[in-house]
């Protein structure tokens, strides 16, 4: 194999890891029951982590919302809706980025008035 | 004031009142509310302005506490409580002597012996249990420890001194699940721990904790005929119950501990010893207590509770020719008020009662021939205490506690303490604490480890009470430099005593006094520590401690000897990938100190230095975490520092001048381990 046929599979190969990492997104969930210690983030950041495609876990009881940070190629929403069942939660999407960065693209043609 | 905040520190921890209040009471731990009721958040709530560290600061307490989590737990080894502190800053855990494993902790420089040790709330490892105690608490089996520093509350008892530390274990009313976990060190120590529990019903639960270790083989690195550590076989077992009512909650348990301790002249390079100098101590242990509590007025955490706990310590002990056998056993009773008025106030008050019975038999001569003495010794001790805290939001609080005790040994006893806290902003919270405490000593088994040397045990026939101020304060806070979270704080505390019983080995090399404090005693610690993430994922403490502990033995004021000057430490610990790899790393530099009066040979040559230098100790470990599983792999001592004669006139046992009491560094050398731990969760 020469140098050139090598620097050539490198280079394919590269461009395939570039093509399939895609940028992670993020979704929020509300879940119930309500999160109200320590504990309760822990176990849903401690089990979330090893989930195909999560990125972060956020937690925060004060807004009552986990934030999850996953890569739309290898997770969706349900799936991750399923890992909280798995250990006792029902979890409920408020929002996600890629509904958002929908909305704003819808919104875009109707900025606000100057 | 708005603070900047990364990902990294979101301020997000909230905690119930009610269930803060009662797990003062009944769990010791506000930030452990699997052990609280299950109150919901629509009760009234306060708030904590700190990310969840594996080791935080508790800044709503009046009290300066800090909490260790399991996960901090995690960082190091961790076999057993006595190893548990290798990255903390505050804790110091020191070897008694060089060839029975017996282990101290220091705090503010003073020994263990005046830090105040609970399980779970209740007074623990106390007397004879003390100075092998550290081993008897398995590291897998703690959910927490809690460090409380200066004067603690009145509530548990009148014995703390420069503070206390709780320890909290696994709980039979968290979620179902069976952990085990697996220790091998290069040493030949092997340790094996189980734990499971199961929910009964909604409301009854129950936990089992099983711990079994042995060390295989006894090494002798610097040829002095000695194993450098002892040959431990322990088992031990604990069954838990947790019953938990809108109106009632029950916690109990029972625990048994049997261990065997084997040390001296064993092993290969003692095999051809016709008159070996061995050491056994033998040890058998149980402990039962209950804790019940009333909730008559959940609304305002009105609750009554009654602690009752019992212990029996049965240790039986060879020092070559001298022996120390002790039973000790102990009734404990606690029955305590607390309701809260209003938001700002909240009182507690309570009754306890304390019996410690001791029967004792020895030989302090090296003689087999000569018979054992017997002594005996009881204590009862009846008290009372009211502890009004006055809280303003979190940001003022403050605890004024008195307690009234009768011993039927030294008679009456008041105890005042108070603690404040003013919580400025984030960037600033001051705190203050002032208070006694008392301690009654027993001489033998404080210092049973002084018989693994020739010295004569000299001790004074009538031991008063020890008794001792302790004073306290400091700064600390949180800021963000670069919008990284930097925690920072400065403290100082001065403990003096009043009464003292002192081991002075400086008047004869041949010979250990234990007497009443003729002259002076006092202690100065002031500590300051950093704690910064440059980095999401990393966490960089440095912290640095000067102790000036001085005491009259009634010839002028000396140095306390075997007690560090300094100690400055710096730890980081690095969890990338959601923490699915975990690297920690700590560095720990002791300062010199200074040892006993030396002792001189047939040239009039000194046989060891009266001082010691400053050497460092460097921990490390990395751990990767799996849905169900963690390995970790280690290494301890990695600098490889050992003190080079750590038992003086390891060549004749039986000469006179043979002392494994010299004691300040490490005796064994660099130290790799591996283990692992499996959890299994049912939810």
């Amino acid at each position: 194999m020469t140098i050139r046929n090598i620097l050539t599979a490198v280079a394919l190969a590269a461009g395939s890891l570039c093509a399939s990492a895609a940028s992670p997104v993020e979704a929020v969930f509300t879940v119930l029951p309500k999160m109200h210690c320590e504990n309760c983030e822990n176990k849903i950041k401690s089990n979330l982590r090893f989930e195909k495609g999560v990125k972060g876990v956020e937690t925060s009881i004060a807004d009552q919302e986990v934030t999850v940070k996953y890569d739309p190629d290898k997770t969706t929403e349900e799936k991750l809706a399923e890992a909280f069942s798995k250990i006792g939660y029902k979890a409920t999407l408020c929002h996600n980025d890629a509904e958002e960065s929908d909305s704003e693209n819808e919104a875009a043609p109707q900025a606000p008035e100057e | 004031m708005k603070v900047p905040m990364s990902d990294a520190a979101r301020p997000a921890l909230r905690i119930p009142l009610l269930a803060a209040t009662l797990g003062f009471a009944l769990n010791a731990l506000p930030q452990e509310p699997a052990d609280s009721l299950d109150f919901e958040t629509d009760l009234d709530e306060i708030v904590i302005t700190q990310k969840l560290d594996s080791r935080r600061k508790m800044r709503d307490s009046a009290m300066q506490s800090e909490l260790l989590t399991s996960a901090e737990l995690t960082r190091a080894a961790c076999c057993n409580l006595g190893e548990s502190f290798a990255t903390n800053p505050s804790v110091d855990v020191n070897y008694s002597d060089a060839a029975t494993g017996a282990r101290q902790i220091r705090l503010l420089g003073l020994p263990g012996t005046y830090v105040q040790m609970l399980t779970e709330n209740i007074p623990a490892l106390r007397g004879a249990a003390a100075p092998f105690g550290l081993g008897y608490i398995p590291g897998p089996w703690m959910q927490s420890i809690q460090i409380s520093k200066g004067a603690s509350s009145v509530k548990n008892g009148y014995e703390s001194v420069t503070g206390q530390i709780n320890v909290e274990y696994l709980k039979p009313q968290t979620d179902q699940s069976v952990a085990v976990n697996a220790y091998a060190d290069h040493m030949g120590r092997v340790e094996g721990n189980a734990a499971g529990n199961i929910h009964l019903s909604d409301r009854l639960s129950t936990g089992l904790l099983l711990h079994g270790e042995n060390t295989f083989a006894s090494h002798d690195n610097n040829d002095d005929g000695f194993a450098d550590s002892p040959r431990v076989r322990q088992v031990s077992v604990m069954n838990r119950w947790g019953y938990f009512s809108p109106k009632y909650i029950l916690q109990a348990a029972a625990s048994y501990l049997g261990e065997k301790r084997e040390s001296g002249q064993i092993g290969h390079h003692a095999a051809h010893m016709a008159d070996p100098y061995l050491i056994d101590i033998a040890t058998q242990r149980g402990e039962a207590w209950l804790k019940n509590a009333y909730i008559f007025d959940a609304e305002h955490g009105g609750n009554v509770a009654l602690i009752l706990a019992a212990s029996i310590h049965d240790q039986k002990s060879d020092y070559g020719r001298r022996t120390y056998d002790v039973i000790q056993k102990n009734l404990y009773a606690s029955l305590l008020f607390e309701r809260n008025f209003g938001k700002l106030h909240s009182l507690s008050a309570g009754l306890s009662l304390n019996m410690d019975d001791y029967r004792q038999h020895y030989r302090l001569i090296p003689d087999p021939s000569t018979s054992l003495t017997r002594l005996d010794r009881s204590e009862n001790t009846a008290g009372g205490y009211a502890q009004y805290t006055f809280n303003l939001d979190s940001r003022i609080v403050a605890m004024a506690g008195l307690r009234y005790d009768y011993s039927s040994l030294y008679g009456s006893m008041l105890t005042p303490r108070l603690h404040a806290r003013w919580n400025v902003a984030d960037p600033l919270s001051v705190h203050f604490s002032a208070g006694k405490g008392y301690r009654t000593p027993y001489a033998l088994a404080d210092n049973s480890y002084l018989l693994a040397s020739s010295r004569a045990l000299i001790i004074e026939p009538d031991l008063r009470q020890e008794e001792a101020w302790n004073l306290g304060g400091g700064v600390s806070g949180t800021v963000y430099p670069f919008n990284r979270r930097l925690e920072w704080g400065v403290e100082y505390y001065y403990t003096s005593f009043r009464n003292q019983t002192v081991v002075d080995l400086d008047r004869s090399p041949m010979a250990a006094y234990i007497i009443n404090l003729p002259g002076r005693s006092f202690s100065h610690a002031a500590q300051a520590e950093v704690t910064f993430r440059p980095i999401d994922d990393l966490s960089i403490t440095a912290a640095y401690r000067y102790n000036d502990v001085k005491l009259d033995y009634g010839r002028g004021l000396v140095e306390k000897p075997l007690t560090s000057r300094s100690k400055g430490l710096v730890s980081i610990g690095y969890s990338p990938m959601m923490g699915i790899w975990q690297f920690d790393v700590t560095l720990a530099i002791t300062g010199k100190g200074r040892l006993p009066d030396p002792a001189t040979d047939a040239d009039g040559s000194p046989l060891w230095n009266p001082t010691y230098k400053a050497f460092p100790s460097l921990n490390a470990q990395i751990t990767r975490n799996f849905r169900h599983w963690s390995v970790y792999i280690g290494g301890e001592n990695l600098t490889n520092y050992r003190q080079n004669t750590p038992i003086i006139g390891a060549d004749n046992p039986w000469g006179p001048t043979f002392d494994a009491t010299m004691i300040y560094a490490p005796v064994h050398g660099a130290m790799a381990y591996i283990g692992f731990r499996y959890t299994f969760t049912k939810y």
